[in-house]
């Protein structure tokens, strides 16, 4: 789907503000709540850019921001991620990895599409 | 002991005693003058000088001779050197020490104070940092508080909601209110348990002060690997740490001299090319030493991080946690990584091999076990008799579990594939397997 900004993420209230946020800037939503299929899901939608949450149940942002950083045809998605756990190491780790932009929860909401308007711009 | 200091105590006792500069030279046989200059510290004194002034003092001389105040002048220096104080006159310590005997105790005993609270918050940052189950509550607290942060600042700013959208964004918040109230309900409670028991007891400190101890070392200690070590090398080693308590330090010793026996029984360099060799499989490596397999997790447990390894297709060594019980599951050493929290004193995920091994003692269990998280560790478990029986007395185990999330590069991929796969927990409380038969406690994530 062109223009589709693809969510993963657990929490389903999280997802309903961030898509209800998206969908009114003009980008199509898809959304995804596990970690198990994730890099699937990013092949089947090739979205504009990846929302993802570090800790997700059954497999871990860090090792989908992997996956998607070795597939060459998703491997220059942004991605953009998020998390609870602002701690240095776990922003370093995304860096490392090959993160495009990393926010802690709770984030603004202009914040967040600013940022992700930038991203895809 | 510097003759500055026994001059002023001369003084200082004299003073106590009501006696004049005068009085006391008659007493002891000298003169004025001769007095004047020792109390003034410009003149040292000994034997039979000393044995006279102390008798007429009425005190004994080793009051006066002895560096009884040692420790005290040594407290004192570590006072003002860990203020960074460049202000305190240090030359003049041991004058204060003997004119002021009383407000030098006091300072000193301030500052043992001052160094007992600053552990202790040390202990409790420590605590909040690791704690799997406040670290949980955080991390569900936030995204409570992300919902209700972006979920009101939708309803406050967007005119054109309709009607149905506004009531699920209002029931939502409706939900994560009550979510967080419970979560900070039960993070209270949890608090308040730890408060009126674990927090306050001893053992807790001791086992911080140890774990400090070893992860200042980053849980090794190349003097201990020299060969034919003396014992005189863990010696300074307990010294520089200071341990105030002979339980902690007895236990860092015990620990210490296991690390040396073991260390000698597996000689750095004949065991780090072994265990290459051998994929850092602990029982291979045990039948090669012919060593203990415990002993074999702990030195696998306490092999350095920065050691380079030429020729071979590893960049580091594997980092290596540990993790020790008794047949009851209460902890007996612990090295914890960053992805895998391990517990103070018991009560872990029952489903860890670490339990399961001491059902069946002397038999090695390798799996991989995976969690909550998604990282995964291999581990081997082993439990063996511990002994100490005596008539009518149960024979004693232990267990251990070593564990390396670093084994994809040494494990060949169709091996990883034949081993069993655990999904485990860390312990009840933080745990999200809602289905988990082993289950004993209600986790917080049940609110979710």
């Amino acid at each position: 789907m062109a223009n589709t900004v693809l969510l993963i993420e657990d929490e389903p209230h999280i997802v309903e503000a961030l898509s209800f946020l998206l969908t009114r800037e003009g980008w199509n939503v898809a959304t995804h709540s596990d970690g198990q299929n994730a890099v699937s899901k990013v092949l089947d939608i090739m979205p504009i850019l990846v929302v993802l949450d570090v800790m997700l149940p059954n497999k871990g942002g860090m090792e989908i921001l992997h996956d998607i950083r070795n597939q060459t045809a998703i491997s220059k998605i942004p991605v953009l991620m998020l998390t609870a756990k602002g701690q240095q190491r776990d922003r370093q780790a995304a860096e490392e990895a090959g993160v495009s932009l990393f926010m802690t929860k709770p984030f603004s909401n202009q914040k967040i599409v600013e940022n992700i308007r930038k991203l895809v711009s | 002991m510097a003759r500055s200091l026994l001059g002023t105590r001369i003084r200082e006792r004299r003073r106590a005693k009501n006696l004049s500069q005068t009085a006391l030279a008659g007493k002891a046989g000298i003169s004025t003058s001769y007095m004047n200059l020792i109390e003034h510290n410009h003149r040292g004194i000994a034997g039979r000088t000393l044995l006279a002034i102390a008798d007429s003092l009425d005190i004994d001389p080793k009051e006066l001779s002895e560096g009884a105040d040692q420790a005290l002048l040594a407290r004192l220096q570590e006072a003002a050197s860990s203020a960074g104080n460049t202000e305190a006159e240090i030359d003049r310590l041991e004058e204060y020490v003997g004119r002021f005997p009383g407000w030098s105790q006091l300072s000193a005993q301030l500052f043992e104070k001052m160094q007992d609270q600053e552990q202790r918050l040390l202990v409790l940052s420590d605590r909040l940092g690791k704690d799997p189950f406040f670290s949980e509550a955080m991390h569900l607290m936030l995204s409570n508080v992300t919902v209700l942060k972006s979920t009101s600042e939708i309803l406050a700013t967007t005119t054109d909601i309709s009607r149905e959208q506004s009531g699920r964004f209002f029931s939502n918040m409706q939900t994560e209110s009550s979510r967080l109230t419970e979560t900070i309900t039960k993070l209270l409670a949890y608090f308040d348990d730890t408060n009126s028991s674990e927090t306050k007891s001893q053992t807790n400190v001791v086992h911080s002060k140890l774990e400090q101890f070893w992860e200042s070392h980053d849980f090794h200690i190349a003097d201990l690997e020299k060969p034919n070590s003396d014992i005189d090398l863990i010696k300074p080693i307990l010294k520089t740490w200071q341990f105030k308590d002979t339980g902690e330090e007895e236990q860092a010793k015990k620990t210490l001299n296991r690390y040396r026996r073991v260390a000698e029984q597996m000689p750095f360099d004949d065991f780090v090319q072994t265990a290459l060799r051998t994929a850092f499989n602990p029982v291979h490596l045990a039948s090669e030493f012919n060593s203990d397999i415990h002993d074999v997790f702990f030195r696998l447990a306490h092999l350095p991080q920065n050691c380079s390894l030429k020729n071979h297709k590893q960049d580091a060594l594997p980092r290596f946690g540990l993790i020790e019980c008794d047949g009851s599951g209460g902890v007996l050493f612990r090295k914890p990584l960053k992805t895998l929290s391990l517990p103070r004193k018991s009560s872990a995920c029952p489903l860890w091999p670490l339990y399961r091994a001491i059902s069946q003692p002397m038999q090695p269990i390798r799996s991989v076990i995976e969690t909550p998280t998604g990282e995964s560790f291999i581990t081997h478990s082993y439990a063996q008799w511990s002994g100490g029986g005596d008539y009518g007395l149960p024979e004693t185990v232990k267990s251990a579990m070593l564990f390396t999330a670093d084994y994809q590069s040494f494990t060949p991929a169709q091996e990883r594939r034949s081993l069993p796969m655990l999904k485990v927990g860390l312990n009840c409380e933080v745990c999200p397997r809602s289905k988990c038969s082993s289950r004993r406690a209600d986790s917080i994530l049940d609110s979710r």
